[in-house]
């Protein structure tokens, strides 16, 4: 042997030693490959195996063709010496790629039975490659080359099998010859409102989007999502999800992340979850993710059930109001160009495609209006038109609502010639054409129209006398002609009102209006304290002139009502101004108002409401100076004050007028004692008279005294009165 | 201010969605919801969007018409011979069983039993006992559902009314009226969605405050809008002398400009409100005077709602005016009617407290039945509660008062979804426990939102890190009084 043959020899001593040394801890491996405990760093090594595999096919390929044709080939082409160095190094790659395998299977996400398999069939493909080599014949041997042909053969059926298996592994069983549909779409019931909430909502959005990775045979991140056990045993990771906390579901979060993301679920490349199935996982974990709850146990306005249902093909149901429609929805951009403040058009409820459709202000309203609404007009279902300016030739627009249900005409200008043309409303149940002209002859034409369940004709040119001829032609219709109010009812007129509440002090000229809001009323009164009617009342035509302090009674008057009862309004003159009025003594401090200028500022007070308007005396009596400019013939000087005897207010036990032409020379003195009650009486509003005597009288000194000691029958006997006043008159 | 913090600003608020004002027309119509709504910060997730019905309802509007001072059940719809019997006999303990007086009656020794000075009689095919205060609402017995065991926990006016009206005794929540207008706008643009319309009565009557009527934490835009008697039925609505509506237009176009710059400063919603209300505001102009303007209603309307319903300011006028507002697609409309408080003085106050309401109340249900809108107009009739069996203060020969009961009283309801001809509930003889079948509040307000189209418990907002809703945290529907 020369040089090189004895290095190859030694070389090959040494590569069979080790071969020897890595088969024997194959052997090793082989049973007992779950004992096997790795450290991260080498997991790596494991990696390898998807590469390395190839090597081994390859040469023991080689070898095998290269075995079969050896008889043809001549001694320059097939040298024993090559063929045993190549099966050397295919049976040591053969062995290094079956240890890789061990480590990358330690890893442990692929199913069982697979991977035994594979994994039997390469080792025993690996070891076979060893007693290949060690039994190599030679080619131009005198021993029978059948055993190590045979043996060969093994190798290679082992070398397919095991490299299907293997294939499978990575690919899916199905990767050779795949089915019809890429996804295990298993059978699954159809949904009915007995089904679980979890099955219309969450496992078809299972099926169709994650089971092709996750389910029995290719469990990735040892997830199972198309079983119930599946769910429950969750994955590597943990449970998909947490009930009722969908951020801080795994699942969840994997589906939500960004696209661009790893960890992003669907994988990139493979469909997508829609918006509406996102949604329909996210609400369900956060309801709680109950895998058994039925349809049928939730509240039928449980918003889960709705969508549930709707996901079952049912139609959203709720409490006896079940209405299902069938057609399809407008697009949301198509009713959002619609909405006006004049004209709202919304839907009837969340989840489905009705629509109502509404028009307000009559001033806005166009007949375009209706027109621009073709777009959605299959699926109006509400329409209301009430009040509008509609009229007959108007009516056939209405006719592209072939969904309606119910539309609303009331008020509107119609006259009913045109109701033929509602034919194409087929769905139509209830109709009002309340306050309308519409007559007998013009509602025969809704004949045409054999849904219709309900029409409102109140106050319309039907006489409800033709009820019956109506109920003959369309006896499937309920005709509604509204109240009928009892005609001899006769009710009682409101009050008349004055036209200026607050105004009571009337200047000279001026007058008291009066109004009633009835249409037609009349107003009859009287200035002197009768009840005023037809007999010895006089009519208000456009004020009553008032000259002096009156208590003007008024009563409302109309045919058919019975007449309202009479109003008494208690007016002042104002008379003469004087030029100033000054108070000599102090008032009470709580009712000072602005001392003398407020007897003569034309504010009346309430004798209801004491603190307003009124100057109150107790302790003092009341002095006043009443100053004019002497040049008016003054005869009478009227006091206005208040009566409550609740509130200690009487009376003024005398009242006291000094009179003359220049201060402190009087001339004439007046003095009234007014009466003074037995009891108790209403609160009212007392003007007092003191009749002077006729002339131009400059200085007035009027003094009021309050009774000092209330009589035995009041509840505070013996204590001083109150006297309050508000205005003062000169006529 | 960037992108971000915008985004947050918007959907914290939540503002754009409740867009019936903003004319933001469909969200998420037939498809299931706005993916973005579920992917918001923890708080937002997953309520209902608003601004649309939960699903179809039966009604679409209501009008309340609230007896402020707590309507006495025993002389109007609870009919209880046995008080008449054992009139002056004290109020046993076993019936009793303890119930928390007021402070008015806490003096008291004795509790003297007083029958009802006023007949009952019985009518319509429910066969339902009506006092012969009212025989308007007697009259139309077959439309409405009486519910005659409505029960509170709030024993005075103040806490009763806030709880009747927002669901909690404290005053900081957001009314009913609020709550619909938040869940389901207006129907009509140019009106505000809920209104409200005051009147007196001659009775003792308790005051009402805008805290019955505010938005609480809900946007500004959905607080009640007060319509009044007299020349300006809202205030501050008509132009001033001398400004005509386009100067007007031009002066809401300057301030919706610098508004608008304010906001893309700020990104406060409150000020896209504001702006909205502007312009609902400029569009009742032209909307409101049509609809207050009763003189041209026809005579045989005002004989239906008696001649009073011309006189501004009355409860009459009040109900013509929310028929109105109601066909006009007003959402809520509330009537106050004030001076049911009776502690004495009952024979004489209640029967004119009844004549100012009877025949308004029932003349309303006849009129929207006769114009065909009962079917979509929900209306309510009753007070905060109810009054004792017992007589408060000396119990007089020909006169008596009661006081403050909240165990049981009696509401009518009619319309939009409810049982017609219907009596619902009992209570015992004494007229002072329930027997059978309790409404209580929490349970009238999930059955009203209900029967519009709302689940009670999804209807919600995020106020002070949690989630407050109408019904609070109880409520659950009535079915026996819904069709």
């Amino acid at each position: 042997m020369n040089t090189t043959d004895q290095r190859w020899r030694i070389a090959e001593n040494v590569f069979s030693s080790v071969l020897l040394v890595l088969q024997v801890l194959l052997l090793l491996l082989w049973p007992f490959h779950e004992k096997l405990l790795l450290p991260d760093w080498a997991l790596s090594g494991g990696r390898l195996h998807p590469i390395l595999l190839h090597f081994p096919i390859v040469l023991l390929s080689m070898l095998a063709i290269a075995w079969f044709i050896r008889k043809g080939l001549g001694d320059a082409l097939f040298s024993d010496l090559a063929f045993r160095s190549v099966l050397l190094l295919a049976s040591f790659l053969a062995t290094v790629t079956c240890l890789s395998g061990y480590v990358l299977s330690h890893k442990g996400d692929y199913d069982p039975e697979l991977l035994g398999r594979h994994r039997n069939l390469g080792t025993f493909t690996a070891l076979l490659s060893y007693l290949l080599w060690v039994f190599y014949p030679g080619r131009g041997t005198a021993r029978d080359t059948r055993p190590f042909t045979v043996l060969f053969g093994i190798s290679l059926s082992a070398i397919v099998l095991g490299s299907h298996f293997g294939g499978s592994l990575t690919h899916g069983e199905d990767y050779l010859f795949p089915d019809a549909e890429e996804t295990t779409e298993r059978k699954r019931p159809p949904l009915t409102a007995n089904s679980t909430v979890y099955e219309a909502l969450v496992q078809s959005v299972l099926d169709s989007r994650c089971t092709g990775c996750h389910n029995p045979k290719k469990a990735k991140g040892q997830l199972d999502l198309s079983s119930l056990e599946g769910l429950l045993k969750g994955g590597k990771s943990g449970a998909p999800w947490i009930p009722g906390d969908p951020l801080q579901s795994l699942m969840v979060q994997r589906i939500l992340l960004d696209p661009a993301d790893k960890k992003h679920m669907p994988p990139r490349g493979k469909p997508q979850l829609t918006a509406v199935e996102i949604n329909q996982i996210e609400y369900w974990v956060h309801r709680g993710a109950d895998l058994n709850q039925k349809i049928s146990a939730l509240l039928e306005t449980d918003s889960l059930r709705i969508l549930a249902m709707a996901m079952a093909g049912a139609s959203p149901s709720s409490i006896k109001v079940a209405r299902s429609y069938g057609f399809p929805e407008a697009g949301t951009a198509a009713i959002e160009k619609l909405q006006s403040p004049y004209r709202t058009l919304r839907p009837l409820y969340q989840q489905g495609p009705a629509l109502q459709l509404s028009f307000f202000l009559k001033g806005a309203f166009q007949l375009n209006m209706i027109r621009e609404c073709k777009p959605v007009a299959a699926q109006v279902v509400s329409l209301t038109l009430a009040k509008m300016p509609l009229q007959d030739p108007d009516v056939k627009e209405l006719a592209m609502f072939t969904n309606l249900e119910r539309m609303d005409l009331s008020g509107t200008e119609i006259q009913g010639k045109t109701l033929g043309e509602l034919k194409p409303l087929s769905m139509l149940e209830y109709l009002s054409l309340t306050q309308t002209r519409v007559g007998l002859e013009e509602l025969r034409s809704l004949k045409g129209i054999p849904s219709l369940k309900k029409v409102w004709i109140w106050n319309t040119a039907v006489d409800s006398a033709d009820w019956i001829l109506l109920k003959k032609a369309m006896p499937h219709i309920e005709w509604d002609f509204g109240t009928r109010m009892d005609e001899m009812e006769r009710l009682k007129l409101t009050m008349p009102q004055p036209s200026d509440p607050d105004k009571m002090i009337f200047n000279s000229g001026e007058m008291l209006q009066l109004k009633h809001p009835l249409r037609g009323a009349r107003i009859l009164f009287t200035t002197d304290g009768s009840d005023p009617d037809t007999l010895q009342g006089n009519e208000y035509k456009q004020g009553i002139a008032v000259d002096r302090p009156m208590n003007i009674l008024a009563r409302a008057v109309l045919d058919g009502w019975m007449a309202s009862d009479p109003k008494i309004f208690s007016v002042y003159a104002r008379g003469i101004m004087p030029d100033s009025v000054v108070l000599l003594t102090r008032p009470n401090p709580k009712y000072l108002l602005n001392g003398g200028p407020s007897l003569v500022d034309n504010q009346k007070g309430d004798a209801g409401n004491l603190l307003v308007n009124w100057l109150g005396f107790r302790e003092n009596y009341c002095q006043a100076m009443v100053i004019t400019d002497g040049k008016k013939t003054i005869r009478q000087l009227i006091l206005s004050t208040a009566i409550n005897h609740y509130a200690y207010v009487f009376p003024p036990q005398r009242i006291t007028v000094r009179y003359g032409l220049e201060k402190g020379k009087w001339l004439h003195t007046e003095q009234l004692r007014p009466a003074q009650p037995a009891n108790y009486g209403p609160v009212a509003n007392q003007p007092y008279i003191i009749n002077l005597k006729s002339g131009a009288w400059k200085y007035l000194e009027l003094s009021i005294e309050p009774v000092q000691k209330l009589p035995s029958w009041h509840s505070g006997k013996n204590e001083k009165a109150w006297v309050f006043l508000d205005e003062i008159f000169l006529q | 201010m960037n992108d971000l913090q915008r985004y947050r600003l918007q959907f914290t608020r939540r503002h754009f969605l409740a867009k019936s004002m903003l004319g933001l027309g469909g969200l998420a119509l037939g498809s299931l919801m706005m993916p973005g709504l579920f992917r918001k910060k923890e708080e937002e997730i997953l309520s209902m969007p608003v601004g649309l019905p939960h699903f179809a309802p039966k009604a679409k509007r209501i009008i309340y018409l609230f007896q402020n001072g707590a309507p006495s059940q025993l002389e109007s719809f609870d009919y209880k011979p046995l008080l008449n019997k054992m009139q002056g006999q004290d109020l046993p303990a076993s019936v009793r069983m303890g119930q928390r007086l007021t402070g008015m009656t806490s003096n008291q020794e004795k509790f003297p039993l007083v029958g009802s000075a006023f007949g009952f009689k019985q009518y319509g095919q429910s066969g339902a006992w009506v006092s012969d205060m009212f025989p308007g609402i007697a009259s139309i017995v077959d439309d409405i559902c009486i519910v005659k065991t409505i029960h509170t926990d709030a024993i005075n006016h103040d806490p009763a009314l806030t709880f009747f009206q927002t669901g909690a005794q404290q005053g900081n929540r957001p009314s009913m009226g609020a709550w619909l207008s938040y869940g389901l706008g207006s129907e009509n643009q140019n009106l505000p969605a809920f209104t409200v319309l005051l009147s007196r009565g001659r009775g003792n009557g308790q005051g009402v405050y805008s805290k019955l009527w505010t938005n609480g934490f809900l946007d500004s835009i959905h607080q009640g809008v007060v319509f009044s008697s007299g020349p300006d039925p809202v205030l501050y609505l008509n132009n001033p002398v001398g400004h005509d509506s386009l100067s007007r237009r031009a002066m809401l176009d300057e301030i919706a400009a610098f508004n608008q710059g304010s906001f893309a400063h700020t990104g406060d919603p409150e000020i896209q409100a504001r702006i909205a209300q502007y312009e609902m505001s400029y569009r009742m102009q032209t909307a409101v005077p049509e609809l207050t303007d009763l003189s041209k209603e026809p005579d045989h309307i005002i004989k239906m709602y008696g001649p009073d319903c011309l006189v501004p300011g009355s409860f009459a006028s009040n109900c013509l005016l929310a028929r109105k507002l109601s066909e006009a697609g007003v959402r809520f409309v509330q009537l106050y009617h004030q001076g049911w408080d009776q502690h004495g003085n009952l024979v004489g106050e209640m029967p004119l407290q009844a004549q100012d309401v009877d025949r308004a109340s029932a003349a309303l249900v006849r009129d929207l039945k006769q114009r065909g809108l009962l079917d979509e107009t929900l209306v309510i009739w009753g007070g905060e509660f109810g009054r004792t069996n017992y007589c408060q203060g000396d119990l007089g020969r020909n006169n008596y008062g009661r006081d403050h009961h909240p165990k049981c009283f009696s509401i009518w309801m009619a319309g939009g979804g409810i049982k017609p001809g219907v009596v619902y509930g009992e209570t015992d003889e004494f007229g002072y426990n329930i027997v059978k079948d309790p409404v209580s509040v929490h349970d009238l307000h999930a059955t009203l939102l209900h029967l519009l189209g709302l689940d009670h418990e999804q209807l919600t907002f995020r106020h002070l890190g949690r989630r407050y809703r109408l019904t609070d945290v109880e409520g659950s529907l009535v079915p026996g009084i819904m069709a």
